[in-house]
Order: C-alpha cells, then structure tokens, then sequence
C-alpha cells in the first residue's frame, strides 16, 4: 500500500470526515482538535473491526502530521483518515487504549519531533542527543546536552554539560535538568 | 558485573544550581512556567540566560548565592575560574 508523506499526508490529514480534498479548517479537523472528542475509524479491510479512540487534552490534532496521529493512536499507517469521522459518545469504555500507552506514546513522539527538530535547526554552540545506554541502544528520554556560556558575558569560552530526563508524563510534565555526571563504571 | 561508581562531580557554582546538580529554573518548574510547548531549544537558552543572569529570589546553593550577593568582584573572579574549568572544546 502506498503511503504519502510530508505535505500529502498533512494535506489528506486536514481533509476531513466529509472526504473532500484539501478544505481547510474542515470539521474532522475541528472536531478532532477538542479534547475528549471521540473518532470512530471504520473497519474497511483495514482494520479487524471499527474502534474509537478519544482526543487526549495535550494533543495539538492541528500540528500532527497523519503518521504522527496514526502512530499515537496506534493504527495501521495506510488507514486512509478520510475514513475517520467524529464520534460523539458518553460512553469512554469503548476506547481501546489504555491511559499510560497513550501516554507513553505521547512522551517518545513529541521526544522524536524534538530530535528532528533539533537536528534541523539549534543555535550555535549547544549540542543536545539522546544518550546511548551501556549496551549502545539510544535512550530517548534521557538526552546529553551542552550549553556554551553567552559571549560577551564572564560565562564566554564556557560549555556546560548537562543531562536531561525526561518523565513518562513530558510533555506535561517538565524535563530535569541536571549536571552531567562522569560516571565510572568498575567492575565488581 | 558492572555498577557505577560514586564519582561525584562538585555543582556548578551558581546560585541556581543545586548542590545535586540540578538546575532551578521557573519554566522547569511544573507547578510555575512550565508548558508543555516549551521546546528542549527554548529551554536549553533559558538555561544560558540564566547563568549570566541568576535568580537570587530562589536561590539553590548557599555558596555562590552568599557571593554574589556579598561580593560581586569575588564571584566573578570565581565564574572565570569555573569557565576556565569547563572549556568549549
């Protein structure tokens, strides 16, 4: 199956419950963007049977790209949205995600969308990586960083290293920024 | 078996920095400026601005916040001595 990407996702994203093409400000788009607003995806032959899923609080619906959406939600990429409409229900049983995946999810998303971010663009003199783990897997709540000391001030020529955790709950909750630690390790 | 060893690195000299290491800055703070659209960007050039320009209304450590307040030559002089000790590569 073949999937769009970049602006061809966001485009097909944006287009909406009423399945027509490229119409800004549509009412999926709307609609999806309240919290707690339920979506129902029809089955289709892509899915075993229709779901629901609820619009979580921190999610900003009109800055996720489809594959964003898709993944947080945990639903097959090649879901064509246009097949998503709004669901308004009292009933929140029918949500087939439990609270701490989604938010889990939402902690390495919005951590991934930093990385890229940060990879594209960060001002001169700072680094900041996700470290990698004593067996060399990267760790993406747990990022390296380093902060030169503004020029033009007694901090000019310093660079000071820092490490950064990030709780399940970011970004709700704050990262900790902490001194970089040169931690030995011995054997024993 | 690997453990880590109990190398601990001294906190950086400044008034806003706990003796653990941590930094205290109000937008890193969940109950005061935090939101969950600060980026690692804007955070990391709080944390630079901080550094030239301390809080002393929540300070983290006695020595530095005693300096700076007491004697601002004496803490300069200090600063240039930490910057000495963590270079820019």
């Amino acid at each position: 199956m073949a999937q769009g990407t970049g602006e061809q996702d966001r485009r097909r994203f944006d287009a909406g419950a009423s399945g027509k093409p490229r119409q800004p400000a549509s009412s999926y788009r709307q609609a999806s963007a309240l919290p707690g607003t339920q979506l129902r995806f029809s089955s289709l032959g892509h899915l075993p049977h229709s779901r629901f899923v609820t619009i979580q609080p921190a999610v900003h619906v009109q800055q996720l790209t489809r594959r964003d959406f898709c993944t947080l939600h945990n639903l097959p990429l090649a879901i064509p949205l246009s097949y998503c409409e709004p669901y308004k229900s009292h009933n929140n049983s029918t949500s087939h995600l439990s609270a701490h995946t989604t938010i889990m999810s939402l902690c390495i998303n919005r951590l991934q969308e930093e990385r890229k971010q940060w990879r594209k663009d960060h001002p001169f003199g700072f680094y900041a990586k996700p470290a990698r783990g004593a067996n060399g897997v990267t760790d993406l709540k747990m990022w390296e960083v380093g902060i030169p000391g503004r020029s033009g001030t007694i901090w000019a020529g310093g660079l000071f290293k820092l490490t950064m955790t990030f709780p399940d709950e970011y970004p709700t909750k704050p990262p900790k920024c902490k001194q970089f630690q040169n931690e030995v390790l011995i054997g024993c | 078996m690997l453990t880590r060893a109990g190398k601990f690195t001294p906190p950086l000299f400044h008034p806003n920095v706990y003796p653990s290491g941590t930094v205290c800055l109000s937008i890193l703070n969940e109950e005061e400026g935090w939101k969950p659209a600060i980026t690692i960007k804007q955070i990391l050039i709080g944390i630079q601005d901080l550094l030239n320009d301390p809080n002393p209304e929540s300070p983290a450590q006695a020595e530095a916040y005693n300096l700076f307040k007491k004697d601002r030559v004496a803490y300069e002089r200090k600063i240039k001595a930490v910057v000495k000790d963590n270079p820019t590569p």
